[in-house]
């Protein structure tokens, strides 16, 4: 019906005249404010799940260094989600475990458990930039991506392997590692599939792909991988999702500061 | 832009047969066919087998583009987004090779390339088809399009069909592991002994195996980790213990735990004063921070409004581990373990109480705990002879308190209790900071500054030897593969100026081992210092640690 796209000219024609005026400004800041709140908008209600994740990381020489973990999620209603992550690999990191209160607006709240000295530790969530396990991934990558972290702006459609919208994210917190970071969303189920990460000098640092999706429940989309380039380094992490459970009976006990050394 | 579905022409022109004959002949397979897109590009990904011949054709009149690989099979991608690629033609090729014949839109710029070795997956040969008009680019497109971004190193996988995956099965009801490692442990004395039977090496190995077993329906679980040392100077110091071996149950918010466990209270570093509920083993390290399994009845009721509160009911006490004759680290004349004194008349069969309060509240974290029974650090008095220094255990109420702050980049730590005993009640405090500096000079490694002050009210007369002294302290995290850490800090006694110099650095090599090297210093020490005992013993250790 739309043969006309197959004419380079009149398809940019096209668009100028349906998308481009509409655009504006303005508009582009709420317009991607609208594609993050559907996104979250449409992960409503999940309850809580749990998950194990395997990290590969690749150097530069092609070398694979395997991590594995487990995590369990618990939605909050008013507020971002609590989440524990538990080390079975490396051997001497097993039983080590974080526990996250992701907070929308401000600092988040964060505890290691470090089983060797049976002891719960508070520690600073104020700069998540550092890597992960020295992986490509940074905290802020793995956090529970609240509405409220970024500022955004709309800037187009795009295809991928799916129809997507384009969003530029800017990150509310100055400790961020980024200036910015532009995330692709499919059109038909609002699923993250590209994220480029952009450094403080506004270089293109990272890009982050996610594959695999499943949806779970009739209604909530995981990605089955997310890989993650370093576009400065060349280095690369992989991270495998599977045995994913939604409503596996958690409770917020299960997120406490006390339950985080029984947590293993 | 209004999807456009392309045409693909699925033509399998190789019978059946051939294929097979094709596999059978050749070792490479094609196993997968992926389509990509990125803005201002079309990718193909062949999933190879192996490595294998590959050749780039363009008859840019046809519209075609042609790739011919060594190699067998006839796999067509599941989806071809995207309106570049109008059809695809697979046919067998001379020599064992197949053709891929793409029908392209016009003004395309092909490139062939191995990729090398994927995630997962085989080798990989890649297809790039290029446009060259301008003008094609996408919609609202602006200076910070990603266009102008260098292609990412992977192509994006075309999605898989959707389909409402059915929720993985629950874990195991029952799920036990075993793990734990063994230490080989080389430690280096520079100077020659202060005390007689002291040598300038000490060699020993240890082993802390783990079991550990979880019911996740029922809510219980079970531990043992039990310790053994043998050391090769010091028969003191070749020990067994039992660290762990309880048995646990949850119900809503109560916890019950019987058992041998260690139970850790604090926030400071470089000392750890209101922590009690475990007897230190004293020959494992001057650090205080290996602790002795302590047999307990534990109930916790928590609940994320009040917090949590603990009660402990310890029976049989644990007499502190002290250096044998032949040890270093030691005082002179030795603790001599067998001949402990007791207050209670109990002797180590007094029942310990013990409860604890904590909670969170925003960005402090905060502990009260009363310990009412026998203390788990003894005064050493020497015996008649004077020859060996007796340890005496009394009966105390200890009550303290453990705060945290957490404000932003600093924490801020106090530690305070009070000691009411028979012979010398005290009050004592340990406080300061820790403040983080993150991505130090554009890196990855996190660079933390401590300081802490303690305090004793007894001063000179505390057997402690933290009792007006300063700790300055620097923490390097790497944040790299190898998990690299390094601890370094000095204690310096305000009062007679005595200094202990300590570095701990560790790092992971190769997945299931862990070095540790750790230097610890005295210097300057004052005769008056509880250290002047070990003032001669400042030593270097070489741990490496194997994990199972």
């Amino acid at each position: 019906m739309f043969s006309i796209t197959r004419t380079p000219m009149l398809a940019l024609l096209f668009h100028l005249l349906l998308s481009g005026p509409v655009v504006a400004a303005e508009d582009a800041a709420a317009r991607g404010l609208a594609v993050a709140r559907e996104a979250d908008a449409r992960d409503n209600g999940f309850g809580n799940s749990t998950a194990d994740l395997t990290m590969v990381l690749y150097n530069r020489a092609g070398e694979e260094i395997r991590r594995t973990m487990r995590q369990r999620t618990l939605e909050i209603a008013d507020d971002g989600d609590h989440s524990v992550l538990v080390f079975d690999r490396p051997r001497d990191l097993k039983g080590t475990a974080i526990l996250t209160h992701t907070h929308r607006v401000g600092n988040d709240d964060q505890w290691l458990y470090l089983p060797a000295l049976d002891r719960v530790k508070r520690i600073s969530a104020s700069d998540k930039s550092g890597p992960f396990m020295g992986s490509e991934f940074a905290y802020e990558d793995l956090a529970s991506q609240e509405v409220e972290k970024y500022r955004y702006r709309y800037l187009g459609e795009d295809t991928l392997t799916e129809k997507c919208h384009m969003v530029e994210r800017v990150p509310v917190n100055p400790r961020s590692g980024y200036s910015r970071q532009v995330a692709w969303y499919d059109q038909e189920h609002y699923r993250l599939l590209r994220v480029d990460y952009y450094d403080r000098k506004n270089e293109l640092l990272k890009t982050m792909e996610l594959s695999g999706y499943h949806v779970y429940l009739d209604q909530y989309w995981r990605p089955d991988e997310m890989f993650m380039t370093n576009h400065q380094t060349g280095k690369q992490t992989l991270l495998e999702f599977s045995n994913y459970r939604f409503r596996a009976g958690l409770t917020s006990r299960d997120f406490e500061r006390q339950a985080l050394a029984r947590s293993r | 832009m209004p999807r456009i579905l392309l045409v693909v022409i699925i033509a399998l022109l190789m019978p059946p047969w051939q294929v097979a004959r094709a596999q059978d002949e050749t070792a490479v397979q094609v196993q997968e066919v992926r389509v990509g897109l990125t803005p201002g590009r079309t990718r193909v990904v062949f999933d190879l087998s192996g490595e294998t011949s590959h050749e780039l054709s363009t008859d840019a009149n046809a519209g075609e583009v042609t790739v011919v690989i060594g190699a067998g099979g006839a796999v067509l991608p599941v989806q071809v987004p995207g309106d570049k690629i109008l059809g695809i033609r697979v046919e067998p090729g001379p020599d064992q090779t197949i053709r891929y014949v793409f029908s392209v839109a016009a003004n395309l710029r092909a490139e062939l390339f191995p990729l090398g070795r994927g995630l997962g997956r085989g080798e990989r040969l890649v297809l790039d088809l290029y446009e060259t008009e301008p003008d094609e680019q996408p919609p609202a497109a602006d200076n910070t399009r990603v266009a102008e971004a260098p292609p990412p190193a992977r192509p994006s996988i075309p999605p898989r069909p959707q389909r409402n995956r059915r929720a993985s099965a629950p874990p195991p009801e029952v799920r036990g592991e075993w793990s734990g490692h063994i230490d080989l442990e080389l430690r280096l004395f520079p100077d020659s002994p202060a005390h007689p039977g002291q040598e300038r090496q000490h060699g020993s190995i240890a082993i802390e195996p783990e079991y550990h077993l979880r019911l996740a329906e029922s809510r219980q679980q079970f531990g043992f980790r039990p310790f053994a040392r043998y050391d090769v100077q010091d028969s003191e110091r070749s020990h067994v213990d039992l660290r762990e071996a309880y048995w646990q149950i949850e119900r809503g918010p109560w916890l019950a735990k019987v058992g041998v466990d260690v139970e850790f209270w604090g926030v400071a570093e470089s000392q750890h004063l209101v922590d009690i509920i475990n007897q230190t083993d004293a020959v494992e390290n001057i650090d205080n921070e290996d602790k002795l399994g302590q047999p307990m009845l534990n109930i916790d009721y928590s609940t994320g409004r009040l917090g949590t509160l603990q009660a402990w009911i310890l029976p049989w006490f644990r007499e502190r581990t002290f250096p044998g004759r032949d040890g270093r680290l030691r005082s002179e004349p030795p603790v001599d373990t067998d001949e402990a004194r007791f207050d209670s008349a109990d002797g180590d069969d007094h029942v310990d109480l013990a409860v604890r309060w904590s909670h969170y509240i925003g960005d402090w974290d905060i502990g009260i705990a009363h310990f009412s029974g026998t203390d788990r650090r003894p005064l050493l008095l020497p015996n008649a002879a004077g020859d060996a220094l007796l340890p005496y255990y009394l009966q105390v109420e200890q009550t303290s308190i453990d705060v945290q702050a957490t404000l932003g980049d600093w924490l801020w730590k106090l530690e305070a209790l009070y000691n009411d005993n028979k012979v010398d009640s005290y009050a004592a405090a340990v406080g300061g900071f820790e403040y983080t500096q993150y991505g130090v000079g554009g890196g990855d490694a996190d660079i933390g500054w401590l300081a802490e002050y303690h305090y004793d009210e007894r001063d000179e007369r505390a057997p402690s030897a933290l009792a007006r002294d300063l700790y300055l302290g620097l923490r390097y995290s790497g944040n790299d593969i190898a998990g690299s850490t390094l601890l370094a800090g000095v204690i310096v006694d305000l009062d007679n100026d005595s200094q202990f110099f300590n570095i701990e650095a560790a790092r992971r090599w190769d997945e299931a081992w862990v070095v540790t090297l750790e230097a610890r210093l005295f210097s300057n020490i004052d005769r008056a210092d509880p250290l002047y005992y070990i003032r001669r013993d400042d030593y270097l250790e070489l741990q490496l640690q194997r994990f199972f």
